[in-house]
């Protein structure tokens, strides 16, 4: 079963990746701060991490790079997931070593799309 | 104009005196010199009058005396001398009358001193004894002819005459007498001849002992040998001098000569005006040039001192000007040399009163970019307006200059060129302090990115939830719920935070009013106690939980306050939902409301996150969140207590704050209590709304 790791502060969206994604061949893990993300990824070897930019504690762009820099993590897919579509962002994401990355208000369907294409079909 | 004249004016002045004195100086010494010269050649001309006169009197009197001379040596009038009768003496006397006029009268006077003849004839003096007179003792003595000095005449006219007289020998040689013949002092001048005499000038000639032949002090008695002129010339000498003459009144400038071989003496006087004149009408000449020149200089002053402060005046207006001026304002050359700062540049710089004058503006003032990194002089706007020629000006807020005590202020700065003329003289440099602009640009971008922060999400969540409701078949009743229940939950986000933008833009737009009336505070906690729960986010399992967490304590005996009932009601739901939102899920959360003598205070208590005092001190301020993870795990605008603020001030109330860090905050507001007769009707109020 491949993991996935959703991390955002609001619950809202949360509620909805996990709506979205959850069809019984993902186990879901949440988080809703950076370094508690951090931990858990190190815990769990998500296969994909869906990761907010402006979390509480930490830019998740920090932890994109912390993820990417741990030899234990190689096989983990990073996708950023902002609210902000400034290109500067984008950049950010590229930089921080970032797969990929995914705009708010987002639609499930494209975002299913988007980690079928990374992880494989789901269904 | 000020009391005390510009320093140019003054110094125009002093220049000018200093040149009309120099000019008087040089007249003067002209004058003097003019004075000497002229005085020197006057003199001179004086002398050679008085050597001419002279010579040709010496002469005159030399040829008649050697006619008389002559006429003595005649033997045959050895024979008239000794042995005629009188009547032929007065004959020989009459004929030498007759042949030589150039004589006033002969004389025929006998060895023994007898005066036998005279003619014209004069009967009182025939017989007369002269031996006692200087002439008769000089011929006889030394043999030879002789001149008389002055010699009063007894008979009419009674002139002065000078006696010429030679001696008459026989033909062994022996004296036998004395012939003479006299000249009247008056004809000597004729004798002179054509003295050039100046004007008021006179001839006067003296004997040699003193006498004065001529001129208004003519007397054989009265002898001016004495003076210097006269004793000079007696002496022998030539010369000029200032001094007086006899029978002419005051000084006089006498030139005088001796009248060779005869001793006598010629003097040659002048009004001292003829001196003076050529001279005064000189220096009456150079006194008229001065005083023009002293008129132009004086003229010349009073331009000069109008132009000067004209100029003054102008330059202070420039400096009013500048003074006055809000901005900084600097002038630099084409080095980059501070000409002229304002004391506005000066505040802004930090430097002392002018103190960046004379010095180059990249050494004195570090300018940076808004990566903090040091604008190169070259790349400065200033440089480019002095070297391009063409206003610049800063864009944005980025620019910030370090003053002279290290801080760096974010400025605005526009450089100009400064002409004069075509010529490039350097730039004319305005800065402006931005802090104010730059904290509300700032204001600005934090209100946008909370703002799209604050709409997408929930916007995320209504678009996203719905496309899952309508493109997933397989929900089921329950996702399909709780997909409801979020963009329920979203769209009520959303129409709250479009409730704050609009009551903020109303509150700093003045637009929003209170409508004050008596209000109960046990009503408006207990409405706030039930939307509280209501608008729990997320599942309604959560309504009933925040109810438990709410603790309400209102004292029994709280009287009305005047107050507006919604905006209330708003108010004390901020500060709840607030305490809410900022406290561990189950922590309690106290709603306190009693009296405090006027007011009623109502107090909002939680055991939340807590403030620092730094944080307190901003609570309340427009889009101001604390800055950390507790926080901002945490969505809101920061308007909230903006909000709260204004519309309890707006109820004559004031809102406060005490907090701890870690312990938790208390939120507390007071508003006036309603007037004591009108609290009677108040409660009668209450009590009919009661049973609805």
């Amino acid at each position: 079963m491949k993991k996935l790791l959703i991390v955002d502060d609001e619950d809202g969206v949360r509620a909805l990746v996990r709506m979205t994604l959850d069809n019984g061949l993902f186990q879901i893990i949440e988080a809703s701060e950076g370094l508690e993300a951090l931990d858990l990824a190190r815990e769990y070897h998500p296969d994909l991490v869906l990761l907010d930019v402006m979390l509480p504690d930490v830019s998740g762009m920090d932890i994109c790079r912390k993820i990417k820099d741990d030899p234990d993590l190689a096989s983990t897919t990073v996708v950023m997931l902002t609210a902000r579509a400034q290109t500067s962002d984008v950049g950010d994401a590229e930089e921080a070593g970032a797969d990929g990355y995914f705009t708010k208000p987002f639609s499930p369907i494209a975002l299913t799309r988007k980690v079928e294409s990374i992880l494989g079909p789901i269904e | 104009m000020s009391p005390k004249r510009p320093v140019e004016v003054r110094l125009a002045i002093a220049a000018l005196a200093f040149l009309v004195a120099v000019v008087a100086v040089l007249g003067t010494w002209q004058v003097l010199a003019a004075r000497s010269s002229q005085r020197s050649e006057i003199e001179a001309g004086e002398v050679s009058a008085a050597h001419l006169a002279s010579s040709a009197l010496a002469s005159a009197l030399a040829s008649r005396l050697d006619l008389l001379s002559n006429l003595a040596d005649n033997v045959s009038l050895s024979t008239v001398f000794t042995k005629a009768k009188a009547a032929e003496q007065a004959t020989i006397a009459r004929t030498l009358h007759l042949i030589y006029p150039g004589f006033a009268s002969f004389d025929v006077i006998s060895a023994s001193g007898r005066l036998d003849a005279r003619w014209p004839a004069e009967a009182s003096v025939i017989g007369k004894d002269v031996s006692s007179q200087a002439f008769f003792a000089n011929v006889m003595h030394s043999g030879k002819p002789y001149i008389s000095q002055a010699l009063q005449q007894n008979a009419p006219p009674k002139e002065l005459i000078t006696l010429l007289a030679a001696p008459v020998r026989d033909t062994s040689g022996r004296i036998v007498g004395i012939l003479a013949a006299s000249i009247p002092g008056s004809s000597l001048a004729s004798l002179i001849g054509g003295t050039m005499l100046r004007d008021g000038g006179a001839l006067v000639v003296f004997d040699q002992f003193g006498h004065a032949f001529t001129g208004p002090g003519a007397s054989a008695k009265q002898s001016f040998a004495s003076l210097q002129g006269v004793a000079s010339a007696l002496a022998g000498r030539t010369g000029a001098e200032t001094g007086t003459v006899p029978g002419y009144s005051g000084q006089r400038l006498v030139g005088y000569a001796p009248v060779p071989s005869t001793c006598w003496v010629v003097v040659v006087e002048e009004p001292s005006s003829v001196l003076s004149g050529p001279i005064d009408a000189l220096t009456e000449r150079l006194a008229a040039i001065g005083l023009a020149v002293a008129f132009l200089a004086a003229g010349i002053v009073a331009l000069v001192a109008s132009l000067l402060r004209k100029l003054t005046r102008e330059r202070e207006r420039v400096g009013a000007l500048m003074s006055s001026v809000g901005e900084g304002v600097a002038t630099i050359d084409m080095d980059g040399v501070v000409q002229l700062t304002n004391p506005a540049m000066d505040a802004l710089t930090g430097w002392p009163s002018s103190g960046l004058v004379g010095k180059k503006w990249a050494e004195a003032l570090d300018l940076y970019d808004q990566r903090g990194n040091l604008i190169p002089w070259d790349d400065s706007i200033a440089a480019q307006a002095a070297s391009q020629g063409s206003v610049v000006a800063t864009t944005g807020y980025g620019l910030h200059l370090a003053r002279a005590d290290g801080q760096r202020l974010p400025v605005a700065m526009t450089a100009a060129p400064l002409r004069a003329g075509n010529d490039l003289l350097g730039a004319v440099v305005v800065l402006r302090d931005v802090s104010r602009e730059r904290e509300v640009d700032q204001l600005k971008s934090s209100l946008v990115s909370t703002v799209s922060h604050e709409l997408r999400t929930p916007l995320t969540m209504v678009q996203g939830f719905s496309e899952l409701l309508l493109s997933r078949q397989d929900l089921g009743e329950k996702r399909s719920r709780e997909a409801l229940e979020q963009i329920h939950a979203s769209a009520q986000r959303l129409g709250r935070l479009i409730d704050d933008l609009l009551s903020v833009s109303r509150i700093d737009s003045g637009k929003l009013r209170v409508d004050l009336g008596a209000v109960d505070v046990r009503e408006v906690v207990d409405e706030v106690v039930k939307v509280a729960g209501s608008q729990a986010e997320g599942t309604h399992t959560q309504e009933a939980l925040i109810a438990e967490r709410l603790l309400v304590e209102v004292a029994p005996d709280l009287p009305a306050v005047m107050a507006d009932r919604d905006k209330l009601v708003q108010v004390v739901m901020n500060l709840v939902s607030n305490a809410l939102k900022y406290s561990p899920s189950g922590a309690p959360v106290r709603i306190v409301a009693e009296r405090k003598r006027d007011h009623a205070e109502i107090s909002v208590i939680d055991q939340g996150i807590g403030m620092t005092e730094a944080e307190c001190a901003q609570v309340f301020e427009k889009f101001t969140r604390a800055d950390r993870p507790e926080v901002r795990k945490v969505s809101g605008t920061g308007l909230g207590l903006y909000i709260t603020k204004s519309l309890v001030e707006m109820q004559h109330g004031q809102v406060w704050v005490h907090s701890e860090l870690g312990k938790g905050s208390v939120f507390a507001l007071s508003l006036p209590l309603t007037p004591e007769p009108e609290r009677g009707e108040v409660f009668a109020l209450q009590g009919t709304k009661e049973p609805r």
